[in-house]
């Protein structure tokens, strides 16, 4: 008899070891586009926030080095070669203070800028067909003006004036002052060193300038407080700090399921870069729980009175049934359950069970109450913020079921939970302002679980999530 | 030829390339499978589709250590139960640990003359819960024990299912070698 068991499963075993049939053609074409959408999400998250983060960055560095580069090609632009702000010989220059030096520059007026015991000239060049004078080492600062005022200052000067768009500096108003006539107002803020000056009034004036909300370069209003309406998908998933084997095996069989958070947030702004933050999110999360398979029918066979037939051991805590008409199987890993109905004494094969899942799914739901510091690294039309906070966590659903039909049987709940738990979070906010009083907010945050969600000490999983936060804000 | 490796490396890039070329290499030795484990041809592609894309989302756990082929066949396999015990939702299995087994010749009988086509033409006339265990235990290799597991059933079942599977299995493979000798011999 064993011959012949062994003869005929040698037979098949052998006869369709190599065999091979052709799939239907539309097989692949089935594969071809669920493959695309069921790309692993946490990859795909972050490969876009890669990308974010290194357009973002270009973008910046980009910008930053063509306020500098460009400079000559704008004076250029203008129509005033360099050699025309340099005009002058060293014979035209007269040392600096010398009362010569009022009269070269011609009005009182153009004659602050040379003349400014605030500012440190070795010498003054004459523009010999206006008669201005202008230091050396402030020409830089001439040829700012220049760019910056190539387009919107150059417009106000009369030609009758024969000033050259030197005036604006000659004239000594302030940068406020000539921003507050022109148009565009772009002066990039590492240009404070080139107003660098012993005038400490003129210096102050100018700095303020550079921050006043009053000359925000959208046009958009700047108000102390801010509402905002935030919406992010999350990935949760978690590690363990102990050494525990069986621990490590429970890690395993679990999968972080479907998250998100979303809530409104308040924020009041300290001074221009730092705000505080504050607000009421809800998030949900869950997880998966391969390998127990759930059926339906249970409860014509069970006799007990209590429903907590099962318990299911997870690295959050433990799952105890709630719904007598369950019954629970670890396809996996048998020590995950606890329950007197073992297979030695109840089958499910044998008994008229409707199979549900070969999964269960847990679900947390939180209120949370973050208070988040956010600190403004720039701030043009685009703003990026840098922000960091701790977060109170407050538990106010906990579920736990299998899935059916596209529907939800209800199993039991997760025991032992942690009520409350705290989170510190830390991301980078970019801020799109519309002009007017609403900007587009995209923030991919990284939180970390202080503590972990179960009360049992033995459960030492602390939980970290990522997500991708975008809304609308609202400044009043 | 490429490097499988390569070709992994590639599919895990997202390579559209690498991904059609690990599907067109090993798709007719899989869909084989499928159709061991499947009532119809249907079915069969079913698996395939539903297998073919675990097996490109989960690439990223294949650790390299053992073989490609044999990782790809046990999520290929499991598709096949997965739909197997979905579809059984009613298990209603007769106790039947201790089945007679009848008398079968165990003989010398040369099957050579059977080609593998016709092998799993038999194969597949099995009812479900035969087959299923005959070709996670004798051609898959799965003890009893995990067997009862895979498909929630007792081992006692088990066993009976396989000794049931073999005697349908060694009669008609007799028919069919007989039935193919006399058409042979005119």
């Amino acid at each position: 008899m064993g011959e012949t068991r062994t003869n005929i499963d040698l037979v098949f075993r052998n006869g369709l070891k190599n065999y091979e049939v052709l799939p239907p053609p539309e097989a692949w074409n089935s594969i071809r586009p669920a493959i695309r959408a069921g790309q692993r999400p946490l990859l795909v998250i972050l490969r876009i926030a890669a990308a974010a983060a290194l357009l973002l960055s270009v973008s910046f560095f980009a910008y930053r080095l063509s306020t500098r580069v460009s400079l000559p090609e704008q004076t250029e632009l203008a129509g005033i070669p360099d050699q025309a702000v340099l005009a002058g010989s060293p014979d035209q220059t007269v040392p600096a203070g010398s009362p010569d030096q009022a009269a070269l520059a011609g009005s009182p007026d153009q004659a602050v800028l040379a003349a400014s015991p605030g500012i440190q000239s070795p010498s003054v060049i004459m523009y010999p067909d206006t008669g201005e004078t202008e230091t050396e080492e402030n020409n830089s600062v001439a040829k700012l003006i220049i760019a910056q005022a190539d387009s919107a200052v150059y417009g106000e000067l009369t030609p009758a004036a024969g000033s050259r768009i030197i005036q604006p500096v000659a004239t000594g108003r302030t940068v406020a002052e000539m921003a507050a006539t022109a148009p565009y107002t772009g002066i990039d803020i590492s240009l404070q060193e080139l107003f660098r000056t012993d005038n400490e009034e003129i210096a102050a004036e100018n700095m303020k300038s550079l921050y006043s909300p009053a000359v925000s370069e959208t046009g958009r209003k700047t108000g102390k407080w801010r509402i905002s309406a935030l919406v992010s998908p999350t990935y949760y998933t978690s590690f363990y700090s102990g050494d525990d084997e069986f621990m490590s095996r429970l890690m395993t069989d679990e999968q972080p399921g479907f998250s998100y958070s979303g809530g409104l947030a308040l924020a009041y702004s300290i001074n221009k870069r730092l705000s505080v933050q504050s607000g009421l999110y809800y998030s949900s999360f869950g997880q998966e729980l391969s390998g127990i398979t759930s059926f339906a029918g249970f409860q014509a066979y069970d006799y007990a009175k209590g429903n907590r037939n099962f318990g299911v051991m997870t690295t959050r805590g433990m799952v105890y049934t709630n719904n007598a008409d369950v019954f629970l199987l670890d396809t996996r890993n048998e020590n995950r359950i606890v329950t007197r109905y073992t297979r030695d004494y109840f089958d499910p094969s044998k008994a008229d069970l409707v199979y549900v899942d070969n999964s269960l799914h847990q679900n947390f739901s939180y209120l949370e109450l973050p208070v988040v510091l956010r600190y403004k690294l720039l701030g043009r039309a685009l703003d990026f913020n840098l922000i960091g906070g701790l977060s109170s966590n407050i538990l106010i659903n906990n579920s736990v079921y299998a899935a059916i039909d596209g529907g939800r049987y209800q199993v039991g709940r997760t025991e032992g939970m942690s009520m409350f738990t705290f989170s510190s979070s830390l991301g980078m906010g970019v801020e799109y302002n519309f002009p007017g009083n609403l900007s587009l907010n995209l923030e991919p945050v990284f939180r970390y679980y202080l503590n972990p969600f179960s009360e049992t000490p033995a459960l030492k999983v602390h939980p970290y999530s990522f997500g991708i936060f975008s809304g609308i804000s609202y400044r009043f | 030829m490429p490097e499988i490796k390569n070709i992994i490396n590639g599919c895990l890039k997202g390579s559209r390339r690498d991904q059609e070329l690990l599907y067109r290499r090993y798709s007719p030795r899989l869909y084989a499978v499928c159709l061991q484990y499947s009532d119809n041809d249907e079915e069969a592609r079913d698996v395939l589709q539903e297998g073919f894309i675990k097996i490109f989302t989960n690439l990223s756990n294949f650790k390299h250590e053992g073989s490609f082929e044999g990782w790809m066949r046990r999520i290929i396999v499991n598709t096949a139960l997965e739909r197997y015990r979905s579809r059984n939702r009613l298990y209603m299995v007769e106790d039947i640990d201790r089945i007679p087994e009848p008398f079968v010749d165990p003989g010398n009988e040369d099957y050579s003359g059977l080609e593998a086509t016709d092998l799993m033409d038999i194969i597949r006339m099995l009812p479900p819960k035969y087959r299923m265990v005959f070709n996670l235990f004798a051609l898959e290799g799965y003890s009893h024990k995990e067997i009862s597991k895979m498909i929630n059933i007792s081992e006692g079942t088990s066993k009976s299912n396989l000794a049931r599977a073999r005697i349908i299995l060694q009669r008609r493979v007799e028919a069919f070698t007989g039935i193919k000798k006399k058409v042979l011999n005119g």
